[in-house]
Protein backbone atom coordinates (compact mmCIF):
# COMPACT_ATOMS: atom_id res chain seq x y z
CA UNK A 1 0.00 0.00 0.00
CA UNK A 2 1.31 3.43 -0.86
CA UNK A 3 -1.00 5.71 -0.87
CA UNK A 4 -4.86 6.85 -0.36
CA UNK A 5 -7.13 8.95 -2.55
CA UNK A 6 -10.89 9.45 -2.78
CA UNK A 7 -13.06 6.45 -3.02
CA UNK A 8 -16.30 7.28 -2.05
CA UNK A 9 -18.37 5.54 0.29
CA UNK A 10 -21.20 2.60 -0.03
CA UNK A 11 -24.13 3.63 2.32
CA UNK A 12 -25.98 0.95 3.90
CA UNK A 13 -29.49 2.66 2.73
CA UNK A 14 -30.18 3.05 -0.83
CA UNK A 15 -30.61 6.95 -2.12
CA UNK A 16 -32.49 7.91 -4.34
CA UNK A 17 -35.06 6.67 -7.44
CA UNK A 18 -33.81 3.26 -8.13
CA UNK A 19 -31.82 3.19 -4.74
CA UNK A 20 -28.01 3.61 -5.52
CA UNK A 21 -26.24 2.17 -2.43
CA UNK A 22 -22.80 4.13 -3.81
CA UNK A 23 -23.69 7.67 -1.89
CA UNK A 24 -21.68 9.76 -1.28
CA UNK A 25 -19.60 8.38 -4.41
CA UNK A 26 -17.43 8.96 -7.19
CA UNK A 27 -18.78 10.40 -10.27
CA UNK A 28 -17.06 7.83 -12.95
CA UNK A 29 -17.07 7.82 -16.41
CA UNK A 30 -18.92 4.79 -18.24
CA UNK A 31 -17.25 2.83 -21.17
CA UNK A 32 -18.39 3.52 -24.70
CA UNK A 33 -21.07 0.39 -24.22
CA UNK A 34 -22.34 0.88 -21.23
CA UNK A 35 -23.55 4.63 -22.27
CA UNK A 36 -27.39 4.69 -22.48
CA UNK A 37 -28.28 1.51 -20.11
CA UNK A 38 -30.27 2.97 -17.31
CA UNK A 39 -28.89 2.23 -13.91
CA UNK A 40 -29.53 3.54 -10.30
CA UNK A 41 -26.31 5.27 -9.85
CA UNK A 42 -26.19 6.68 -13.72
CA UNK A 43 -25.20 10.76 -13.83
CA UNK A 44 -26.41 13.04 -16.68
CA UNK A 45 -26.39 9.55 -19.13
CA UNK A 46 -22.40 8.88 -19.70
CA UNK A 47 -21.66 8.63 -15.74
CA UNK A 48 -22.26 6.35 -12.87
CA UNK A 49 -21.51 6.85 -9.09
CA UNK A 50 -19.50 4.43 -7.94
CA UNK A 51 -17.24 3.90 -4.59
CA UNK A 52 -14.50 1.57 -3.82
CA UNK A 53 -10.31 1.69 -4.24
CA UNK A 54 -11.07 0.90 -8.27
CA UNK A 55 -12.67 4.86 -7.87
CA UNK A 56 -8.90 6.22 -5.70
CA UNK A 57 -6.88 5.05 -8.09
CA UNK A 58 -7.35 6.95 -11.03
CA UNK A 59 -7.18 10.24 -9.04
CA UNK A 60 -3.60 9.02 -8.64
CA UNK A 61 -2.91 7.93 -11.93
CA UNK A 62 -4.29 11.97 -12.75
CA UNK A 63 -2.09 13.13 -10.37
CA UNK A 64 0.94 11.12 -11.59
CA UNK A 65 -0.24 12.65 -15.36
CA UNK A 66 -0.03 16.12 -14.00
CA UNK A 67 3.77 15.68 -12.75
CA UNK A 68 4.76 14.44 -15.83
CA UNK A 69 3.44 17.42 -17.56
CA UNK A 70 4.48 19.79 -15.28
CA UNK A 71 8.34 17.87 -14.94
CA UNK A 72 8.70 17.54 -18.63
CA UNK A 73 11.92 17.05 -18.07
CA UNK A 74 12.02 14.11 -15.73
CA UNK A 75 12.54 12.02 -18.63
CA UNK A 76 15.45 13.21 -19.74
CA UNK A 77 17.28 12.99 -16.59
CA UNK A 78 15.85 9.30 -15.69
CA UNK A 79 15.13 7.36 -19.20
CA UNK A 80 13.34 4.42 -17.52
CA UNK A 81 13.83 4.92 -14.07
CA UNK A 82 11.11 7.89 -14.42
CA UNK A 83 8.31 6.44 -13.18
CA UNK A 84 9.82 5.27 -9.99
CA UNK A 85 11.11 8.80 -9.56
CA UNK A 86 7.15 10.03 -10.10
CA UNK A 87 6.35 7.33 -7.47
CA UNK A 88 8.95 8.80 -4.68
CA UNK A 89 7.44 12.10 -5.38
CA UNK A 90 3.70 11.48 -4.53
CA UNK A 91 5.15 9.44 -1.63
CA UNK A 92 7.21 12.23 -0.67
CA UNK A 93 4.04 14.26 -1.21
CA UNK A 94 1.69 12.41 1.26
CA UNK A 95 0.58 13.48 4.60
CA UNK A 96 -0.37 10.50 7.06
CA UNK A 97 -3.91 10.05 8.30
CA UNK A 98 -3.90 9.72 12.05
CA UNK A 99 -4.47 6.49 14.10
CA UNK A 100 -3.91 4.39 11.16
CA UNK A 101 -1.20 2.02 10.94
CA UNK A 102 1.14 1.95 8.12
CA UNK A 103 -0.19 -0.69 6.55
CA UNK A 104 -3.36 0.91 6.47
CA UNK A 105 -2.63 4.14 4.40
CA UNK A 106 0.81 3.45 3.29
CA UNK A 107 2.01 7.12 3.48
CA UNK A 108 -1.48 8.44 3.74
CA UNK A 109 -3.04 11.38 1.29
CA UNK A 110 -0.89 13.30 -0.88
CA UNK A 111 -1.79 16.52 -1.88
CA UNK A 112 -1.02 18.80 -5.21
CA UNK A 113 0.57 21.59 -3.00
CA UNK A 114 2.55 19.43 -1.31
CA UNK A 115 3.71 18.16 -5.19
CA UNK A 116 4.19 21.51 -6.39
CA UNK A 117 6.59 22.49 -3.36
CA UNK A 118 8.62 19.22 -4.49
CA UNK A 119 8.82 19.96 -8.24
CA UNK A 120 9.61 23.81 -7.89
CA UNK A 121 12.78 22.38 -5.29
CA UNK A 122 13.90 20.18 -7.66
CA UNK A 123 13.46 23.18 -10.42
CA UNK A 124 15.46 25.61 -8.41
CA UNK A 125 17.69 22.83 -7.85
CA UNK A 126 17.51 22.74 -3.71
CA UNK A 127 16.41 19.01 -4.15
CA UNK A 128 17.83 16.21 -6.43
CA UNK A 129 14.72 14.23 -8.43
CA UNK A 130 17.59 11.02 -8.18
CA UNK A 131 16.74 11.46 -3.92
CA UNK A 132 13.23 10.19 -4.98
CA UNK A 133 13.91 6.89 -6.49
CA UNK B 1 -5.00 -8.15 -18.33
CA UNK B 2 -0.86 -8.89 -19.31
CA UNK B 3 -2.45 -8.31 -22.98
CA UNK B 4 -3.47 -4.70 -21.76
CA UNK B 5 -0.69 -3.52 -19.78
CA UNK B 6 1.93 -4.87 -23.04
CA UNK B 7 -0.69 -2.94 -25.27
CA UNK B 8 0.00 -0.18 -23.35
CA UNK B 9 3.39 -0.20 -22.91
CA UNK B 10 4.30 -0.58 -26.69
CA UNK B 11 1.80 2.39 -27.61
CA UNK B 12 4.23 4.16 -25.62
CA UNK B 13 1.51 4.94 -22.67
CA UNK B 14 2.86 7.74 -20.26
CA UNK B 15 0.56 6.29 -17.11
CA UNK B 16 -1.35 3.11 -16.90
CA UNK B 17 -4.39 3.10 -13.92
CA UNK B 18 -5.71 -0.51 -13.45
CA UNK B 19 -8.60 -0.56 -11.23
CA UNK B 20 -8.71 -4.07 -10.46
CA UNK B 21 -7.20 -7.43 -8.93
CA UNK B 22 -7.43 -10.74 -7.59
CA UNK B 23 -7.90 -13.10 -4.50
CA UNK B 24 -5.56 -15.56 -4.23
CA UNK B 25 -6.65 -18.94 -4.72
CA UNK B 26 -5.55 -22.62 -3.04
CA UNK B 27 -4.16 -25.62 -4.10
CA UNK B 28 -8.20 -26.13 -5.00
CA UNK B 29 -8.56 -23.04 -7.08
CA UNK B 30 -10.62 -22.05 -4.09
CA UNK B 31 -10.75 -17.96 -3.14
CA UNK B 32 -8.83 -17.92 -0.07
CA UNK B 33 -11.29 -15.89 2.35
CA UNK B 34 -9.18 -15.51 5.38
CA UNK B 35 -6.90 -13.30 5.43
CA UNK B 36 -4.22 -12.44 6.33
CA UNK B 37 -3.73 -13.58 2.90
CA UNK B 38 0.41 -15.45 1.55
CA UNK B 39 1.55 -14.52 -2.07
CA UNK B 40 4.37 -16.80 -3.90
CA UNK B 41 7.57 -15.64 -3.22
CA UNK B 42 8.05 -15.24 -6.70
CA UNK B 43 6.36 -12.30 -8.08
CA UNK B 44 3.02 -13.83 -10.23
CA UNK B 45 3.03 -12.93 -13.62
CA UNK B 46 0.78 -10.05 -13.83
CA UNK B 47 2.87 -8.51 -11.19
CA UNK B 48 6.06 -9.50 -13.36
CA UNK B 49 4.17 -7.34 -16.57
CA UNK B 50 3.70 -4.40 -14.19
CA UNK B 51 7.28 -4.11 -13.07
CA UNK B 52 8.32 -4.29 -16.41
CA UNK B 53 6.35 -1.22 -17.37
CA UNK B 54 7.51 0.67 -13.90
CA UNK B 55 11.05 -0.72 -15.78
CA UNK B 56 9.98 0.95 -19.18
CA UNK B 57 8.76 4.47 -17.61
CA UNK B 58 5.12 3.20 -17.18
CA UNK B 59 3.81 5.18 -14.06
CA UNK B 60 1.54 1.99 -13.15
CA UNK B 61 -1.24 3.11 -10.57
CA UNK B 62 -3.11 -0.02 -8.97
CA UNK B 63 -6.03 -0.11 -6.90
CA UNK B 64 -5.73 -1.84 -3.19
CA UNK B 65 -8.75 -3.74 -3.57
CA UNK B 66 -12.06 -3.62 -1.37
CA UNK B 67 -11.73 -6.58 0.92
CA UNK B 68 -11.05 -4.57 3.80
CA UNK B 69 -14.34 -5.17 6.09
CA UNK B 70 -12.93 -9.10 5.87
CA UNK B 71 -9.77 -8.68 8.32
CA UNK B 72 -7.38 -5.72 9.12
CA UNK B 73 -4.42 -7.32 8.08
CA UNK B 74 -2.90 -8.68 4.58
CA UNK B 75 -6.49 -8.01 1.85
CA UNK B 76 -4.12 -6.53 -0.95
CA UNK B 77 -5.29 -7.76 -3.91
CA UNK B 78 -3.11 -8.72 -6.87
CA UNK B 79 -1.46 -6.71 -8.78
CA UNK B 80 -1.32 -4.01 -5.96
CA UNK B 81 1.10 -6.77 -4.04
CA UNK B 82 3.09 -5.95 -6.54
CA UNK B 83 6.13 -4.19 -4.64
CA UNK B 84 6.58 -1.88 -8.09
CA UNK B 85 3.45 -0.41 -8.94
CA UNK B 86 1.53 2.46 -7.09
CA UNK B 87 -0.94 0.95 -4.84
CA UNK B 88 -4.34 3.20 -3.48
CA UNK B 89 -6.48 2.41 -1.36
CA UNK B 90 -9.31 4.59 -0.39
CA UNK B 91 -10.69 7.62 1.88
CA UNK B 92 -13.78 9.14 2.34
CA UNK B 93 -15.35 12.57 1.85
CA UNK B 94 -14.23 13.23 5.28
CA UNK B 95 -10.62 11.97 4.47
CA UNK B 96 -11.55 9.34 7.13
CA UNK B 97 -9.98 5.69 5.79
CA UNK B 98 -13.17 4.07 3.96
CA UNK B 99 -13.88 0.60 5.49
CA UNK B 100 -13.93 -1.29 2.28
CA UNK B 101 -10.09 -0.12 1.66
CA UNK B 102 -8.07 -3.62 1.12
CA UNK B 103 -4.64 -3.35 3.40
CA UNK B 104 -1.62 -4.33 3.64
CA UNK B 105 1.00 -5.90 4.01
CA UNK B 106 1.63 -7.95 0.89
CA UNK B 107 2.99 -11.23 2.84
CA UNK B 108 5.21 -13.66 0.77
CA UNK B 109 6.36 -17.10 1.47
CA UNK B 110 8.21 -19.34 -0.11
CA UNK B 111 5.53 -22.58 1.05
CA UNK B 112 2.80 -20.40 -0.25
CA UNK B 113 1.57 -21.64 -3.70
CA UNK B 114 -1.80 -19.56 -4.25
CA UNK B 115 -2.45 -18.75 -7.90
CA UNK B 116 -4.42 -15.97 -8.78
CA UNK B 117 -7.79 -16.33 -9.95
CA UNK B 118 -7.30 -15.39 -13.68
CA UNK B 119 -7.64 -19.18 -14.89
Amino acid sequence: MDLLAPGGEVSSVAVGAGGCFFTPGIISALSADAVGQETACFVEGQYQLMSGTSQAAPHVAGLSALVLQVAGSLGAELGTRRAFAVKGILRAACTRLPGLRRTEQGQGLPSWDNIEMILRDIASGSRRVTDFL
Amino acid sequence: MLAAVRWAVERGADVINYSGGFAPLDELSRPIIRPPWVWPEELIEEEVEFQRAMESAVVSVVSAGNEGEIGRRGTLSMPATCPAVISVGAVDKRNVLARFSSVGPALRSASSRPTSSRR
